[in-house]
């Protein structure tokens, strides 16, 4: 039995009945990354992981994560292992500790077992940017296919089934987005509710880890396990613990209140999207929820994408320049400290990294600042303020995750659009807010998956499990992966 | 944005640009210009706070000041590409 493709739900009960042991889930996971095609790994952690694996004798009963491999991207620290955060400067470096989530997952004795691709420093929202190359979407065997960025290794190592869930991190669409071009559940929390102690920051008021799975059930097993309080993060909010899963078989759910934002519903032109989101809120409709048609001012909808340019830019230029090269980075020459810094830093950064970090140094300078960065941070609190409006009178927003099916590596550019789509571009609302959010997967097109996603006011994760079940259920697809493909 | 300008913030970046990458940011500058004058539109006449962090709420926290166990010379100096005599190496400054 192929028993990594099971959720980790399933997996567990086949671990407790000795069916299969967590060595042979290393051996069997092992080998399917050595088959892997689609450049979603950087590092494999095959001796650490099989040495864990051996170790794990008497199943936990208790324990859903006893013996469960997994994957990281690599922007998240992970003690003695290299990790690279996509980046050529970092090819060489090893942590020297684990990042809290990873932490709390090995004490539940879940194995890593390979650090996954990412866009540079998780700048880049297609999975193109990596030193590695892109990753290509595992439905897509002609290799032409994104499956989108930047955690675009975790999301293919669980859509390609060799592990049931991974580490991600997301700063505008990180998650959400390749959840939908993958087939998959992606969550992203609250900001500050997950500690981020050992994840690379890219931009601290935005950063959030989460994760991928093949079910909504599973997300909500590892969000309760994962968000604990961390004195290691001063952003970490320390909330007492909380079963997020409570909700799940609540009749309850009839009298929730989802609401639809129609400038960016309408934004979405793929007649077969359409057809199941429409087919979609008929289904909410039967179930007995309300759902109403919302309106948002066009002109805030379209400062979404440069006011999210310019806080990321910014963010990044000020978080990036401590690599210089000096503390760790790779051996370059240089008769003074400036030259070795010089060499390093233009040798470890492509490009289009370097663009972004110049916009961020302009934002940031003492004649720019005003007008550029904290004009977005104003443009960011009408956002917030307009959403939450919404929130006062709805559970949750749902809306297409994606405008269509993962685009071809050759249409996409990283590059500063002049007019960008809202349809694709419009999942930062989530972080500008703190809100969290989850994406599941609702339908295919060209034998390419889409999502559905949902999002709702901070720390009301457990409403958003629940409605993200009630979806999965309606759309039936439960544990999707290239292995898995079924209704 | 002139070359000079744009020549003064990689410098200060630590990193140069080739010319075909710059040609390519002058003209992303000349997008962003038409997206400001969007964004200043939005926030025109009003008085708005700058959203910083997304929860209005007091984030930031102190562990308690207990002692714990620094890391050893030699973690420290594990990931430095140039090191001599237990300190990272770099060439004389003055």
């Amino acid at each position: 039995m192929p028993f990594l493709n099971l959720t980790i739900k399933e997996l567990h009960n086949e671990l407790v009945k000795k069916t299969v042991t967590p060595l042979m889930l290393v051996k069997e996971a092992l080998l399917r990354i050595k088959a892997d095609q689609t450049n979603a790994f950087i590092t494999v952690m095959e001796e650490e992981a099989l040495d864990l694996a051996k170790k794990l004798i008497e199943p936990e009963v208790d324990n859903v994560f006893w013996g469960i491999p997994f994957v990281i991207k690599d922007n998240i620290s992970t003690k003695g292992i290299i990790t690279t955060g996509g980046v050529k400067m970092l090819e060489n470096y090893v942590p020297l500790f684990d990042a809290t989530v990873v932490s709390i997952l090995k004490k539940a004795k879940a194995i890593p077992i390979a650090k996954t691709s990412l866009d540079e420093l998780g700048i880049g929202g297609y999975g193109i940017n990596s030193y590695r190359g892109p990753t290509y979407n595992p439905y897509d065997l002609t290799k032409t296919h994104i499956i989108g960025g930047s955690s675009s290794g975790s999301a293919s190592a669980v859509a390609n089934a060799i592990t049931p869930f991974a580490l991600g991190s997301d700063t505008g669409d990180s998650i959400c987005k390749p959840a939908s071009y993958a087939g998959l559940v992606g969550l992203k929390p609250s900001w500050g509710l997950l500690s981020r102690f050992g994840l690379f920051s890219f931009n601290n008021t935005l950063d959030t880890l989460g994760f991928f799975t093949r079910s909504v059930y599973d997300a909500g097993l590892l969000l309760n396990l994962v968000a604990q309080k961390d004195e290691l993060d001063g952003t970490n909010i320390k909330k007492e613990k909380e079963d997020y899963l409570r909700l799940i078989d609540d009749f309850e759910i009839k009298k929730t209140k989802v609401a639809i934002i129609k400038e960016i519903a309408n934004d979405v032109i793929d007649k077969d999207v359409n057809t199941i989101f429409q087919k979609t809120i008929a289904s909410f409709k039967n179930k007995g929820l309300k759902v109403d048609y919302v309106s948002l001012d066009m002109s805030l909808l379209n400062s979404l994408y440069p006011a999210y340019f310019i806080l990321t830019s910014a963010e990044a230029t000020s978080n990036n320049a401590r690599l210089d090269g000096i503390k760790y980075g790779p051996s370059f020459k240089g008769e003074t400290y400036e030259e070795i810094m010089f060499n390093v830093r233009n040798e470890g950064f492509s490009n289009f990294t370097k663009r972004k970090l110049l916009f961020g140094e302009y934002f940031l300078s003492k004649e720019n600042k005003e007008n550029t960065y904290v004009l977005a941070q104003k443009v960011r609190r009408l956002v917030v303020e307009g959403i939450n409006k919404i929130f006062n009178e709805y559970d949750v927003i749902f809306l297409p995750a994606t405008p269509t099916v993962a685009p071809l590596i050759k249409d996409v550019s990283s590059a500063l659009k002049v007019k960008p789509s809202l349809a694709e571009n419009y999942m930062m609302i989530a972080n500008f807010g703190g809100f969290p959010s989850i994406t599941v997967p609702i339908g295919f097109k060209d034998n390419l998956p889409f999502g559905g996603y949902l999002f709702t006011k901070q720390f009301n994760e457990a409403k958003l499990i629940q409605v993200a079940q009630l979806l999965e259920d309606i759309s039936g697809y439960y544990n999707l992966s290239v292995r898995t493909k079924q209704k | 944005m002139n070359e000079e300008q744009i020549i003064k913030l990689l410098k200060k970046l630590s990193f140069s640009l080739p010319k075909e990458q710059i040609d390519l940011f002058k003209n992303e500058f000349e997008i962003l210009q038409k997206h400001l004058e969007m964004l200043n539109v939005l926030v025109k006449d009003k008085e708005i706070e700058p959203l910083v962090f997304p929860l209005e709420i007091e984030v930031s926290s102190m562990r308690e000041d207990i002692p714990t166990k620094p890391l050893s010379q030699e973690e420290v100096l594990k990931n430095a590409s140039n090191k001599e005599a237990g300190q990272i190496k770099i060439p004389k400054v003055l």
